[in-house]
């Protein structure tokens, strides 16, 4: 391809977006698969935007994808500790492995 | 004052940026919008808790934002390494034979107060080192952390780590 | 670790090789192909990727589960529409693309609230 750079940066965000859907199917309950997934699929995206942004310049296409960085990078975080809050709150036990559970503990005492 | 000024900037360079190029046509739209935007959400940038508090008064001025220019830009280049180092970590983990995870959740002590430091250090907690923010008890100052891996022998009532803690030191630089 | 988790990591190990062999060395349909094939073998991929989301929709057992599948899936639709927005030469994609984030991320946190409604039972 005619752009090194952002070829680079693409594949690198491919990789890192299989790594993270491949944690959401291995990892063993919902609080291990919501921390891998958000951490590579968010950054994975974000390489695949700033390809975008490399491929194009300061053209319309590349500004909007720096503003989609910021906004994926301000909101990913917010929905998964909503969904951790909410998962722990509507029942959802941990794995049988886990070492230590405060949160739980902490929620129990408190009704 | 300051803080409409400054919505009203922050808003009218949104729609330069979603409109990019930038036309008279577009400029002209974006002057209108963004006032009738500002209009409501003119308090943005103070919030009543913050405003009683002790030591809140002595921020105020353009000179302390400027100072906190340098110290946002040394975080942002902070989380990019932890947030690389966090995904070298978990694709480690994934493609190892047996998946080496001893997950649960933990207290972690701070020392912030304000909102948007609370926010800030949940949200960066969450995208770095194998940890994500729970949920967040203000009273006792402490956050519910979901940690992957938990050593042998860690007191889980009072967790110490690392990136945690450099975290912390810069978020009280800039919204303290 | 046993003999059944074993032959579970190999055969998982040998799909993937057989996938990303796939992705890399079959002719490409004739949809795909535009002015080089980098743009529409990262399009495969990311195609199987979103099948690999899309299982944890099906299998994953309670809502919870489910609703992380389907975060997950609307971030990775905002890279799709990225790549499509290299391969066709259209800003308009990127249009998509933020609102369908901004979309799935009200989505997620009303799912969330309604998840925080039920009671927490032992």
């Amino acid at each position: 391809m005619n752009n090194p750079l952002g070829s680079f940066f693409i594949v690198l965000g491919l990789i890192l977006n299989f790594f993270g859907c491949i944690g959401l199917i291995r990892f063993p309950d919902v609080y291990t698969r919501l921390q891998s997934s958000a951490k590579c699929v968010m950054l994975g995206t974000c390489a695949i935007l700033l390809g975008l942004f490399m491929f194009k310049g300061f053209t319309a296409a590349g500004i909007k994808a720096l503003l989609c960085i910021v906004f994926i990078a301000l909101t990913t975080p917010v929905s998964v500790h909503a969904l951790a809050k909410g998962a722990f709150r509507s029942g959802v036990k941990p794995w049988d492995g886990s070492v230590a559970d405060e949160y739980v503990k902490d929620i129990i005492k408190k009704r | 004052m300051i803080s409409y000024i400054l919505t009203y900037f922050i808003w009218f360079l949104v729609w330069i940026l979603l409109t990019w190029p930038p036309t008279p046509k577009n400029l002209i739209t974006g002057l209108v919008a963004a006032y009738l935007v500002s209009l409501f959400k003119m308090d943005i940038f103070r919030s009543p808790e913050n405003k009683s508090r002790p030591g809140a008064e002595k921020n105020k001025g353009p000179a302390s934002y400027i100072k906190k220019i340098p110290w946002f830009l040394y975080y942002v280049v902070v989380l990019l390494y932890e947030c690389v180092k966090a995904n070298i970590d978990v694709a480690f983990r994934v493609m190892h034979p047996d998946v080496p995870v001893r997950p649960g959740t933990v207290k972690v002590r701070t020392g912030l107060k304000s909102d948007a430091g609370l926010t800030f250090l949940a949200n960066s907690v969450t995208l770095t080192s194998g940890a994500a923010t729970v949920d967040v008890n203000r009273e006792k100052g402490c956050l519910y952390v979901h940690l992957l891996y938990i050593k042998d022998g860690l007191d889980a009532s009072a967790v110490n780590i690392p990136a945690i803690n450099k975290f912390e030191k810069i978020l009280e630089n800039i919204f303290e | 670790m046993s003999k059944f988790k074993r032959v579970r990591y190999y055969t998982g190990i040998l799909s993937v090789v057989i996938f990303v062999a796939a992705v890399l060395l079959l002719p490409l349909p004739s949809a795909l192909r535009w002015q080089s094939d980098f743009l529409g073998r990262s399009l495969l991929w990311l195609l199987g990727v979103l099948f690999l989301c899309l299982s944890r929709i099906l299998i994953g057992p309670g809502a919870a589960n489910r609703a992380a599948a389907i975060n997950m899936l609307g971030i990775l639709i905002v890279g799709f529409c990225a790549i499509l927005s290299i391969a066709t030469g259209r800003d308009w994609y990127m249009d998509i693309g933020i609102a369908w984030a901004l979309q799935s991320f009200i989505g997620i946190v009303a799912i969330s609230k309604y998840l925080e409604g039920k009671d927490f039972d032992e």
